[in-house]
């Protein structure tokens, strides 16, 4: 019988360029892709032979999105391999910096991205929004707005920061720009809020959604302290679907995940090399974050929490619950920030301890706001880079995405006859749960060669 | 009513992110004119035939790049090359003096066999990344890594009003508030040193600042957070070679340090941005030693 191709093209309202291709004959699916046609940047050849120092201001330029993840996690990868610890002044800016990315980029994807599906506005985009909601597109813009103020404040620029740099932080935060964020965070923690409870009252009445985007039970990867939730430090922990954990420290990443070429395509797809390839892969971001750590206390936000597990479970496995997990996560790290903002240790001087360069492999991990992010730098003699490996939130998504677009064209196509529009819309609201950043996914990109 | 694109191809979105973070003002840019075609922010999967003014982020360094440039340029009445990659080739073009085999060898190792039956649909590598106006006509550009938001709304808006935007013709010294002496220390620092003097200018302390061979408008916001400035924003005048101008000044202040690193680990000093447009890199790609 013969098959022929279904495909979107671009997959909109994400980060980056892609296609996705389904494969069916009269009655069924026979395969699913989900290519990634984004050009390939070369980040981790392109760092042979620089000066490590300047490692965090160039990656950061793998993305635009989450630029402070790369900064962070590629200075932390150079104080690895030089044994030199920042200040705790300096720690703590970098948290700050790090929240106000959470803070910047969730609040662009709910925003800008999945509220326009979610709120079903008649034009998909934040202009639709705007128009029939303008309080809630101003509120968007006013956490937008201070996630980027906090990463200027702290690193010097809102997008692309310059102040981390191997043994701490180039400067402090200013007095005066403390106070004015303290203003503007003590505006936008109630907005926070607020913006949890209408994703959870509004789109959690969503129920055939929710039922279509249960799809897969997986395991959970993402960083904590002592079990709890943690963004900028900890051990890696794996959630398995029993329940069981497994953890980790960073400078170990490599004895744990392995990559796979895929011959169908130039993927990498990550896994847990114990259990193989592909029983052993796993998701990252909020959804990881919320399911790997103990629960979230204090505040307003832990009745959220309490709502979401409810509605979802413990782990829970829902794609379309990356949405409220990142709500979720939006309103608690306002108040994480808030707190820190009002501890006037954060005016600390003591920001920089001079390092000295050697030669040495070093691992950096953070939280981006899409998931665990490993840079692993080899270092020479005289601190010039010899070898780079980056690992991207995206890229540890990638085989769940594309195994979930099979999943989902397979279950909804026998009932699309009539409606394969709505069939494709699904698909890429799944997709958009995931909050895909493509620039990001350096190893993975699908490529021909040249001739 | 104006008819606007953006089309994003090789680079990292954060332009988009700059266009995004314009908040109001972008809804006050957008409303009384239609936004037809822009990939990240709404459901839109062509440019239509007609546009009045497309914005492009990012380099070529594919073939799919280099069609939907000159698809999206057919198509355009206005083209505007926005952000670095865009307008001098960005920081990916610190690849371009490596063999592109090379990179796609060792980036993907033996994947490489697999992909080359991967056949139809998937994107060819060119040799080298290209900025957008060495493929096609550029009508303006908005340079940065990423451009200051203030300036891409009063570019836009002066090109809705039917205007010429204007930059800044000054360099970033001229917008500096650090102190200059007038003498320059005789050795080059690296970031792993910390400033002696923070109200110094860094330049001047021995970090290789590139605020003199830099376009000016962005404040001085690196040097102001005490990290030298690297050059985001390219040349204030496209005549000269950005990086050149300041290795040929580094020179005359420390010959022997200039001289100790090879051009792969100064390029990203001199040409962290410019590298493609740089008279370096067209020397060093020439092979046939005439």
């Amino acid at each position: 019988m013969s098959c022929r191709e279904l495909t979107i093209e671009p997959v909109t309202r994400i980060e980056g360029h892609s296609r996705v291709t389904i494969l069916v004959d009269k009655k069924k699916v026979k395969g699913a892709r989900f290519n990634i046609v984004e050009s390939p940047r070369f980040f981790e050849k392109l760092l042979e032979g620089k000066f490590a120092e300047e490692a965090p201001r160039i990656t950061q330029r793998i993305c635009g999105v989450c630029p402070v993840a790369h900064h962070l996690a590629s200075v932390k990868a150079i104080e690895a391999a030089w044994d030199c610890q920042p200040p705790e002044s300096a720690v703590k800016l970098r948290r700050l910096m790090l929240i106000g990315q959470i803070i910047s980029s969730h609040s662009l994807h709910l925003g800008f991205l999945a509220l326009p599906d979610l709120l079903e506005v008649d034009e998909r985009s934040i202009l639709g929004v705007a128009r029939k909601d303008p309080r809630l597109a101003s509120c968007i813009f006013k956490l937008n707005r201070f996630g980027l103020q906090i990463t200027e404040a702290v690193g010097g620029r809102a997008v692309h920061p310059v102040s981390a740099i191997p043994g701490g932080m180039s400067k402090p935060i200013e007095g005066e720009r403390r106070d004015q964020l303290l203003a503007s965070g003590k505006e936008c923690v109630e907005m926070a809020y607020e913006l949890a409870v209408l994703v959870d009252n509004k789109v959690g009445k969503k129920e055939e959604l929710i039922e279509c985007l249960n799809l897969s039970r997986t395991r959970y990867a993402g960083v904590t302290t002592d079990g709890r939730y943690e963004l900028y430090d900890g051990k890696v922990t794996v959630l398995e679907p029993s329940g069981e954990k497994i953890e980790f420290e960073a400078k170990d990443y490599s004895d744990h995940i392995a990559e796979k070429t895929v011959p169908h395509s130039y993927a990498k797809h990550p896994y847990l090399h114990r259990f193989g390839y592909p029983a052993g892969i796993y998701r990252v971001g909020p959804l990881s974050r919320l399911n790997v750590a103990a629960e979230l206390r204090g505040g307003k936000v832990a009745e959220r929490f309490r709502s979401f597990v409810k509605k979802f479970g413990r782990p829970a496995h829902n794609t379309l619950a990356y949405n409220f997990g990142r709500a979720i996560e939006l309103a608690y790290t306002v108040e994480q920030a808030l707190n820190m903002l009002e501890d006037s240790a954060i005016e600390g001087n003591d920001v920089f301890s001079t390092p000295h360069p050697k030669a040495g492999r070093g691992v950096g991990i953070v939280e981006a706001p899409r998931g665990l992010l490993v840079h692993d730098y080899q270092i020479d003699a005289e601190g010039l880079i010899t070898r780079a490996n980056i690992i991207s939130p995206t890229t540890q998504n990638a085989p769940s995405i594309e195994s979930e677009t099979l999943l989902l064209a397979s279950n909804l196509f026998p009932h699309a006859a009539a409606n394969l529009k709505h069939m494709l819309s699904t698909i890429e609201i799944m997709i958009r749960a995931y909050d895909p950043c493509l620039t990001c996914s350096t190893h993975f990109v699908e490529l021909r060669k040249s001739a | 009513m104006t008819v606007m694109a953006t089309l994003s191809l090789s680079g990292d979105a954060g332009c988009h992110v700059i266009l995004a973070s314009l908040h109001e003002k972008l809804l006050g840019l957008l409303e009384p004119h239609e936004l037809a075609f822009c990939q990240i922010l709404k459901d839109s999967r062509d440019i239509p035939d007609h546009v009045d003014l497309t914005l492009v982020e990012g380099s070529v360094r594919t073939e799919n790049d280099r069609e939907r440039l000159r698809e999206a340029r057919a198509r355009a009445k206005i083209l505007v090359a926005i952000g670095s990659c865009a307008c001098f080739g960005g920081i990916q073009s610190l690849c371009n003096f490596v063999d592109s085999q090379e990179l796609m060898k060792e980036t993907y190792g033996a994947a490489i066999a697999e992909a080359k039956s991967l056949g139809k649909n998937l994107p060819e590598v060119l040799p080298k990344n290209i900025p957008v106006r060495e493929i096609v006509e550029v009508d303006f550009q908005i340079p940065g890594c990423p451009p200051e938001p203030d300036e891409v709304a009063s570019c836009l808006g002066a090109i809705l009003r039917g205007e010429t935007p204007q930059l800044s013709q000054k360099n970033v010294c001229d917008e500096c508030k650090k102190k200059r002496g007038g003498d320059f220390e005789a050795k080059i620092r690296r970031l792993t040193e910390k400033p002696s003097d923070l109200e110094r200018c860094l330049l001047e302390l021995g970090y290789i600042c590139m605020g003199p061979a830099t376009r000016a408008g962005c404040h001085a916001k690196c040097v102001a957070a005490n990290v030298p400035c690297d050059g985001c924003r390219g040349p204030a005048d496209l005549k000269y070679d950005q990086g050149v101008a300041m290795l040929d000044a580094l020179i005359a202040a420390d010959r022997e340090t200039v001289s100790t690193y090879s051009v792969a680990t100064m390029s990203a000093m001199y040409h962290r941005y410019s590298f493609a447009t740089s008279v370096l890199a067209k020397l060093l790609e020439r092979k046939d030693r005439r």
